[in-house]
């Protein structure tokens, strides 16, 4: 027996194997939607960090009637890929199947990408993947930037238990075709170079379906940037970058509200 | 560091009172912020990610660029350290 909001794992066939996803399935009670979301989780380590906003989301959507497919990309979660063989492509082509399987059901597809999930998203619509909108949640704008940001994270990590390991150094591994560790996360050459070409700003000029955007500023920062062509703000903690993230319920509401209006 | 002659600015660390606070999740611990409170290998909430997030924001926050050669456990130790650090990148 499903009940609404509750968590059901099922095994998506995909070209890296069976990807595990976690479907919430709607409340009976409630007039069906005929579309579902599709989370497209962030990289590495924040993913395990937004897990419970991705779960509060999809069990608020299916109060609504919305299901929401979780899937585990290849490389990442309960997959049965280590993260050092993941790749991009694997990535989009696993997405496409995901929101292919959604498709066979007479489902509509609402991508819902988080940080660099929306840069992944974006690209697997330029790729082909089928959906009716993507929604952004404070996505990853620059690959450059987000892989520079990982780099200084393990740099940072030295800082504390030496010996210092400087940003030059781990590029250097990685041009030389090595592998880098960075927060438990085996991060292969192939994967940085990858994402280190994508831009967002260009996949959305291409995007045929409508985007929504939703960014995520700290509560009582100086300087709050006006909300913009449709953009929505929302001031409060981020989880992907919380050590001890807090109960995020209010974003949780905000992207499910997204989600639900993102026709 | 010959860099960090310049003594800190009380506006700088305002500033960064206020993002150490948002970007570390501090609450009004934040207030608590003195020249000589230790910080890297002290608060908690500094960790590898954090301290990622925070050059980040900082370099967003304050217009400034921090190469990694810059970057050192030495700021990090105590508010006053990163704020000198802070305040002599700003005038540069």
């Amino acid at each position: 027996m499903s009940r609404p909001g509750w968590p059901e794992v099922r095994f998506l066939p995909t070209e890296a194997g069976l990807t595990p996803a976690i479907w919430r399935s709607p409340a009976p009670e409630r007039p069906r939607h005929p579309f579902a979301a599709l989370f497209v989780p962030p990289f590495a380590e924040e993913m395990n960090r937004t897990r419970r906003l991705m779960a509060l989301a999809g069990q608020m959507l299916a109060i609504e009637g919305i299901p929401s497919l979780l899937p585990d990309l290849p490389g990442t979660g309960d997959s049965p890929l280590p993260f050092r063989e993941a790749t991009w492509e694997g990535w989009v082509e696993a997405l496409t199947a995901c929101a292919g399987h959604l498709a066979e059901q007479g489902l509509g597809v609402r991508l819902v990408g988080i940080r660099l999930g929306g840069l992944l998203a974006a690209d697997a619509l330029a790729q082909g993947c089928q959906a009716q909108s993507l929604a952004l949640v404070d996505p990853v704008e620059d690959g450059r930037l987000h892989m520079r940001h990982w780099l200084r994270i393990r740099s940072a990590a030295s800082m504390e238990i030496g010996p210092r390991i400087t940003l030059s150094y781990l590029q250097t591994q990685l041009d030389n075709g090595q592998t880098i560790e960075v927060a438990g996360y085996e991060m292969g050459p192939q994967l940085v170079n990858r994402i280190n070409a994508l831009k967002l700003a260009p996949l959305l000029a291409e995007a045929q379906v409508p985007v929504h955007r939703l960014d995520v500023t700290a509560p009582g920062a100086e300087t709050q940037a006006p909300a913009m062509d449709g953009r929505r703000i929302i001031a409060a903690d981020a989880p992907w970058n919380s050590f001890e993230p807090a109960e995020p319920v209010a974003l949780a509401r905000a992207v499910a509200d997204m989600v639900q209006e993102a026709a | 560091m010959a860099q960090l002659i310049a003594k800190s600015d009380p506006a700088v660390e305002a500033r960064l009172r206020d993002l150490l606070g948002s970007v570390l999740n501090l609450g009004a611990r934040a207030d608590g912020l003195e020249s000589d409170t230790p910080l890297l290998g002290a608060l908690p909430e500094l960790d590898s990610m954090a301290i990622a997030t925070l050059l980040t924001a900082l370099e967003e926050r304050f217009d400034i660029i921090i190469d990694d050669e810059d970057v050192s456990a030495d700021i990090f130790e105590t508010f006053g350290s990163l704020s000198e650090f802070l305040t002599a990148k700003v005038a540069a």
